[in-house]
């Protein structure tokens, strides 16, 4: 590309991403109506519209716009709170927002800033921009985000501390030196989209960069096999634990699980296994690419996990000493409060970062170049689309706007901090 | 032809394989085969073309006089699609819309000039039970997915997570187990290690004695997936003989008019199951030794059943039953009599009756359950067919008793057969017909199969199940919505 070439490139890049940008802020308003092809049952365009309104306020809409709960007619779209509330908060500071992973070793324990940290999405199947602002996202927010498994790049480790080391089915990218940087290591055993099946990276987005990193192909699809070939039995998986422990004996353990039939064995297997954090994947989580009949079809919602391993680890005694986190399907500020009461310690959020810098759920990731405003792609043009300070401050400022929202809903309840909500069902109503 | 145990040393390379067939794993041959009709595409994307012509000219004005350089028409003219639906000559004046993925970049860029909609073509396919109330769901849309895996025979895959309605009443009311440790798994969809999806349709003793005469009458298909009859007013000849290839080539059993017994070569023979039905005349009877297996309809049974067994002894017999209540009765009382039953739904999945038809899943599991408790389910067989639409289907059925399923109405929509209107009824005449090269008919039956065959072993994979047959009845590897909701909010108030 001539010198010329890439000024131009340039200059068309610089003229979209201010174009998107506005788009961004402008849509919220509803001056042209609700786009007619946004949205979907689960992320409605309600609430992918809201997300970006707290991305770029950094508090919730009050023009109707619904913020709290989707339309897929189940699950936290039927869960409500016993307290009314309305779009004058209660923003009481006092209320204390952090939780605390991993409580079996205190030395070890570590606090964090609010009830969520960032999931898993590999390089690869997202840019690295967007990675960069989550991490950076992360470490103002005084939380965490995770590599996936698709290796950790080099930029990354400036965010050491708030950077999760996933070591999946595909060990892509894994390595004794990336263990030791991670504060905490996830081994991810299953992913909530595809339960039982693996990662998936289809082969337009292995790019040269990607495959280097990867150490693979260059445009060649990977999937990930499964499960992990030295783990067939739980005796196996507490040898997983104790291979990291031994590597990085600073770091805490999660066990990243979906949600099986026997899912409450599952987390008790694990607990004895070591693991400082069970976090459970439910069904309707996103993903860069899965096959269609796994993300519907296999294994149960995350609504319904975790009540049911909340009230086992209780029943054998071990609640306390376990961290547990959910996942998959929680897109709101009232899904993460809702996961809480049901029995979950935290939540860990992938999608609705990626709705605060734009993704409008519209399920492309997996394709050619990938999502066309630089998310989920690895194409350096796209990629441009988004830089780590801004996508970072759009994240910050959706975090900002689901404080507001829980320490609304905590005042309301009559509760200190979020950790007093873990498991009050009894403040929980379902509207079936 | 020698028997191996005393073949002489010395015997010829084919001899040997003549006694000894090579293993040949069972693996589906795929071909692309291109829709012949465009499939309207789901969403439909709109430019408001004054609005479009003050964007250039404001483009134009941005770059200043450079920008009219043709060096810088790039940046000036840089559309915001990646997917080419703005990349005709004059661009977004003429959007080419059957290239539009619903991304809505557009609409984020040019909110006051660009709109995405829904596409009314799309939603008038006709079918209720083929597309959704819901059009965001139009990707994941059974007409979709079938047409895709049809064109391509692979597995459908897309990003981001699930986007429909928590539950619902039919297939989704249940969600297929998995386990994180368990083998074979992902393994095995890459052949590294075999799960079997072959299935045995008819009848066997449960209990081997020797010395004594057993009945053992089956056929074996090496995908639990038959092709159920499809009148004439449904299917054309370029349907019927489509299918009829299919099954041959894949090879699983279609079912089909009796009479056509005399019309079909010795290698078609073999996959079809003649239906002995009211509408039956006469047939050649000595070829009937040769049928995979037989279909008779309820009416009929006792006017044929002697003719049957004296021509045919070794072919196992089929009663068609129309699902409706009171067929748990008839099944445990004929369980003896015949080698296996096909129950057959309505096309959209429910019984036949008027009143609250339930749907097929639990009426198959009532029947199911009932052969349980005679002792008498591992003897006979099972077939499941009306409202099996999509891949995931087929496991939920077996998971509900049944040893195989028949498939309908899919493969008039892989072979892209025009619905004007519901077709839950085989007497429907809202199907409308092309006539087509029966090879591309084959091809797409074919890849529609290869591509459910390959998704019922991600499904079993995921389990850690090396065999379908195993997953019969298993109702321990399904999870239902109603015992979940129970379980996990007991003790949450209902509003």
């Amino acid at each position: 590309m001539t010198e010329l070439e890439v000024k131009i490139n340039r200059m068309a890049i610089e003229k979209h991403v201010e174009n998107i940008r506005r788009g961004l802020s402008t849509l919220p308003m509803l001056t042209h109506g609700r786009p007619g092809g946004l949205g979907n049952l689960r992320w409605t365009a309600d609430l992918l519209l809201s997300t970006y309104f707290m991305a770029s306020h950094g508090r919730p809409p009050s023009n109707g716009l619904e913020y709290r709960v989707g339309r897929s007619r189940g699950g936290f779209d039927l869960l409500d709170f016993k307290v009314a509330t309305d779009h004058e908060f209660i923003n009481d500071r006092g209320i204390d927002l952090s939780i605390v992973l991993g409580r079996r070793a205190p030395s070890k324990s570590k606090k964090i800033g609010l009830p969520v940290y960032g999931g898993g999405m590999s390089f690869g199947s997202v840019s690295l921009n967007f990675m960069l602002s989550r991490a950076l996202a992360a470490r103002e927010l005084d939380t965490l985000t995770s590599t996936g498994e698709g290796g950790y790049p080099i930029p990354l480790r400036e965010f050491r501390d708030h950077v999760i080391v996933q070591v999946a089915t595909g060990m892509f990218g894994v390595s004794e030196e990336t263990i030791q940087l991670a504060p905490i290591i996830e081994l991810k055993y299953a992913q909530g989209a595809k339960p039982g099946l693996g990662g998936h990276l289809l082969a337009d987005k292995v790019t040269a960069t990607v495959a280097k990193m990867r150490e693979s192909v260059e445009f060649t699809s990977l999937y990930s096999p499964f499960p992990f070939h030295s783990v067939y039995s739980v005796e196996d998986h507490k040898k997983h634990v104790d291979w990291i422990k031994t590597m990085n004996p600073e770091a805490l353990v999660s066990v990243k699980v979906s949600t099986p039939r026997d899912i409450d064995m599952v987390a008790i297997g694990s607990y004895y296994a070591g693991a400082d954090i069970i976090h459970l994947d439910g069904a309707y989580g996103g993903t860069g690419a899965a096959p269609e009949i796994a993300k519907k079809n296999i294994a149960m919602p995350i609504e319904y996990a975790i009540p049911i391993v909340h009230k086992y680890l209780v029943s054998e005694g071990v609640r306390d000493e376990v961290t547990l986190i959910a996942s998959g399907g929680i897109r709101t500020a009232y899904d993460v409060a809702k996961a809480i009461a049901l029995g979950a310690d935290g939540c860990v959020i992938g999608t609705a970062e990626a709705v605060a810098v734009g993704c409008t759920h519209c399920g492309n990731c997996e394709k050619g170049r990938g999502y066309q405003i630089g998310i989920t792609t690895t194409d350096p043009e796209l990629s441009a689309f988004i830089s780590p300070e801004w996508g970072a401050g759009r994240i910050v400022n959706m975090y900002e706007a689901w404080k507001l929202q829980w320490r609304d809903l905590l005042a309301r309840l009559g509760l200190n901090s979020i950790e007093e909500l873990r498991g009050r069902t009894d403040l929980l109503i379902y509207r079936k | 032809m020698s028997d191996p145990a005393t073949m002489e040393h010395g015997s010829s390379r084919a001899e040997f394989h003549d006694l000894y067939p090579p293993y040949k794993r069972f693996h589906i041959e795929t071909k692309t085969a291109p829709h012949r009709k465009q499939i309207p595409n789901p969403f439909y994307p709109r430019v408001r073309k004054v609005g479009l012509v003050k964007i250039v000219l404001n483009d134009f004005l941005r770059y200043g006089v450079k920008g009219f350089r043709k060096e810088y028409r790039n940046a000036v003219l840089s559309r915001p699609c990646i997917y080419g639906v703005f990349d005709s000559k004059v661009g977004g004046l003429m959007p080419r819309r059957q290239y539009c993925t619903g991304c809505m970049r557009c609409v984020l860029e040019y909110p006051n000039v660009c709109s995405v909609d829904r596409n009314p073509e799309f939603a008038r396919f006709g079918d209720s039970y083929w597309v959704p109330d819901d059009p965001s769901l139009a990707f994941s849309s059974p007409m979709w997915v079938v047409n895709y895996e049809a064109s391509t025979g692979k597995i459908p895959i897309k990003g981001m997570g699930f986007k429909g309605a928590f539950a619902g009443d039919e297939w989704d009311s249940m969600w297929t187990d998995m386990s994180e440790i368990v083998r074979p798994t992902r393994d095995g969809v890459h052949g590294r290690e075999y799960i079997s999806t072959l299935v045995d349709l008819g009848r066997k003793p449960s209990v081997v004695s020797p010395g004594e005469s057993s009945e053992y009458r089956v056929a074996s298909i090496p995908v639990p997936i038959l092709f159920d009859f499809l009148p004439g007013s449904l299917a054309n000849d370029s349907v019927q003989e489509s299918i009829r290839l299919a099954a041959e080539r894949i090879p699983t059993i279609f079912v089909d008019v009796a009479g056509l017994i005399a019309e079909l070569p010795k290698s078609q023979l073999r996959s079809f199951a003649p239906l002995i039905d009211e509408g039956f005349g006469d047939m050649e009877w000595e070829r009937l030794a040769r049928v995979a297996m037989i279909e008779v309809s309820e009416g009929m049974f006792d006017r044929v059943s002697e003719d049957i067994r004296e021509s045919a002894p070794g072919v196992p017999v089929f009663l068609r039953l129309n699902l409706r209540r009171g067929c748990k009765d008839k099944v445990a009382e004929l369980e003896r009599v015949v080698d296996g039953f096909h129950l057959i739904a309505d096309f959209h999945g429910r019984e036949f009756e008027v009143d609250s038809p339930r749907f097929v899943k639990d009426a198959l599991h009532e029947i199911h359950i009932g052969l349980v408790e005679l002792g008498a389910r591992n003897e006979t067989t099972l077939i499941v067919g009306g409202g099996i639409i999509l891949a995931e289907h087929v496991p939920k059925a077996i998971i509900m008793g049944a040893d195989a399923v028949s498939i309908d109405t899919s493969l008039l929509v892989a072979l892209q057969a025009e619905f004007r209107g519901d077709v839950r009824s085989r007497r429907s005449k809202n199907v409308k017909h092309e006539s087509f090269s029966p090879e591309w008919g084959a091809q797409r039956v074919v890849n529609l199969v290869a591509s459910w065959h390959a998704q019922l072993i991600e499904v079993l994979s995921a389990m850690g199940m090396r065999d379908v047959r195993r997953l019969r009845g298993d109702v321990g590897r399904a999870m239902f919505n109603e015992d979940l909701e129970k379980e996990a909010f007991a003790d949450i108030d209902r509003a």
